[in-house]
């Protein structure tokens, strides 16, 4: 089966002095998946990555990337995959043209065809002096120069954190025609809705320790809402309580609070009872589906 | 990978290189220029320098160097400080940026996911870090000899092409011992720190060499300022002790920084 596992994580431990940064992570990510690397800021995600490229060493635990050691077999780690940096930087002086030219030819020549068309699909400007470039297009030649030599193994590190929503979906588009020629793709993220949307499995990385793994379609269904809900009149929060799937009730004066999973249904139909003046939600921010899986998820949490 | 990094360090110094050499070559042509006027001034200026205690005559004139010989001005003038200097600081400058500059911009990770060595990378920015170096020691070389005779500055090519490249050799060994700290550390100023404040200890150490006869020997042996024949390079020629020492220091250090940076956590 090893031969179907793109990127295998091995109780993969990195201190920084006394700080344990990565506290024996294990994970499997199989061939030709988009495989997303969810946490907050901290947790643990760029550590990682820069472990499979070699920029940094871990304490304990190895890694292998398509049945090469990240660490003896760098050198041909890095020459079959495509890299995005998670604080991307560029060499101001140059422009994307060259710099995307200098990176190829470390990599030994890239088909200039290919650049062109990935600059033409980014709407990416190459004659542009890096050092002239808005955040966003610097993450366009970025991306461009991790995808230009068609990698077996894409890892991206918050590929699309800068992007406008446009630009998201162009970026999304690449990775998955990536992941359809056969591409395994590793991408961090601390945006759930995105990963969401993306991926096809994901894990959840919390201060250096892998608490989950499962396809983001049963994540997904973890989706919740917080609903704010303003009324003209007087509220029992009794009535909310009640409905399955909701918690977290707070009332006060003629506002109304709730955490709620799953389908809105019930929850519409009880507030309609009532006369609404105005109704918001947002989804749950992602440490509170953290905190969900860190009580429940492993037995040794405090 | 045809020497990329290399060509691409040197493209990066090509400002500083063209005014580094533009600098040497005007400087040089002003003292080429000055020495007849000096020549002619004659006794008062031998009996200004012999008023000098002989352990600095010795150290900014060479011993036994007469000042107004062409290898004795050319020697003072340029080769006991200002060439000394200018190679040096383009050295510690270069030496210390080359590899630990791309870790502090943050675009080591760019590079280094590409299949570069860590072995060859080093290298490589060595090597186009500190050839400027050695362009701008040539550049002084050609101005002396092009321009020199027409102001009655004739000196041997030969050891003024030996002196030339051991002042430059000084330059890129302490460029190098910029390069080992910052490379092994990731902190380019303090490379270029550490470096700096070396030569300006083994400069001093030299002039205490002279001035102070119980020094004298380990001084010698100690000073890359003795090792390239200071300001009696062109006079008395450069041991090839010290040469040797010259050539061998920077590839000891090279050594050590591949060492250094081969296992290196690199800053994010």
């Amino acid at each position: 089966m090893a031969s179907s596992l793109a990127i295998v994580l091995e109780g993969l431990t990195k201190d920084y002095g006394a700080t344990r940064a990565l506290d024996g992570v294990d994970l499997e990510l199989r061939a030709g998946e988009i495989f997303g690397y969810l946490g907050s800021n901290g947790a643990g995600k760029t550590t990682t990555i820069r472990c499979l490229l070699g920029l940094i060493r871990p304490t304990a635990g190895r890694a292998t990337v398509l049945g090469l050691d990240v660490e003896d077999d760098s050198i041909e780690v890095r020459r079959r995959s495509g890299y995005l940096p998670g604080d991307l930087r560029l060499y101001p002086r140059l422009t994307a043209r060259q710099l995307l030219d200098y990176l190829g030819r470390l990599r030994g020549g890239v088909p200039l065809a290919r650049v062109e068309e990935l600059a033409r699909r980014l709407e990416c400007d190459l004659g542009m002096r890096c050092g002239a470039m808005s955040h966003g297009n610097r993450q366009k030649v970025g991306i461009i120069q991790a995808l230009m030599h068609d990698p077996a193994v894409l890892i991206l590190d918050e590929p699309t954190a800068t992007l406008d929503p446009l630009m998201q979906r162009i970026v999304h588009d690449l990775i998955r025609e990536a992941r359809d020629r056969g591409t395994t793709v590793f991408v961090s993220s601390h945006d759930l809705p995105e990963v969401a949307r993306l991926c096809d499995r994901a894990g959840i990385l919390r201060q250096g320790r892998i608490v989950a793994v499962q396809d983001v379609s049963e994540l997904a269904q973890q989706g919740r809402h917080m609903l704010t809900i303003e009324f003209l009149e007087p509220v029992e929060p009794e009535v909310f309580e009640r409905i399955p799937g909701v918690s977290h009730v707070t009332a006060s004066d003629q506002t109304l609070t709730i955490t709620a999973s799953g389908d809105l249904d019930a929850v519409v139909k009880a507030a309609a009872r009532f006369r609404v003046h105005a109704l918001r939600s947002a989804e749950v921010d992602l440490d509170e589906v953290f905190r969900d899986y860190y009580r429940s998820g492993t037995a040794d949490a405090p | 990978m045809h020497l990329d990094v290399f060509r691409r360090e040197l493209a990066d110094h090509r400002r500083s290189l063209i005014g580094c050499a533009v600098g040497a070559v005007l400087l040089g042509s002003m003292y080429i220029f000055f020495y007849p006027t000096i020549k002619s001034s004659g006794a008062g200026v031998e009996q200004l320098l012999n008023a000098m205690p002989k352990g600095f005559r010795d150290a900014f004139i060479g011993a036994g160097v007469d000042y107004l010989s062409p290898s004795g001005y050319l020697g003072t003038e340029l080769f006991s400080i200002i060439v000394p200097t200018l190679l040096l600081v383009m050295g510690v400058l270069a030496g210390g940026r080359a590899l630990a500059g791309e870790e502090q911009n943050g675009t080591i990770d760019l590079l280094l996911s590409t299949p570069i060595r860590r072995a060859r990378l080093t290298v490589e920015k060595a090597g186009g870090a500190l050839l400027p170096v050695f362009v701008v020691a040539a550049a002084i070389w050609v101005v002396i000899a092009v321009i020199g005779p027409s102001q009655g500055l004739s000196v041997s090519l030969g050891r003024l092409a030996v002196a030339v490249l051991a002042v430059a050799l000084l330059g890129a060994g302490f460029g190098m011992l910029a390069f080992l700290v910052s490379s092994a550390t990731g902190s380019a100023g303090l490379g270029g720190g550490s470096a700096a404040a070396l030569a300006v200890a083994m400069y001093a150490l030299n002039i205490f060499g002279s001035l102070v006869p119980a020094l004298t020997g380990f001084a010698n042996a100690v000073s890359p300022f003795h090792w390239d024949g200071g300001s009696g390079a062109l006079a008395n020629g450069v041991a090839w002790s010290g040469l040797l020492l010259l050539i061998a220091c920077p590839i000891v250090l090279l050594g050590l920084s591949i060492a250094a940076y081969e296992r290196r956590d690199l800053a994010a």
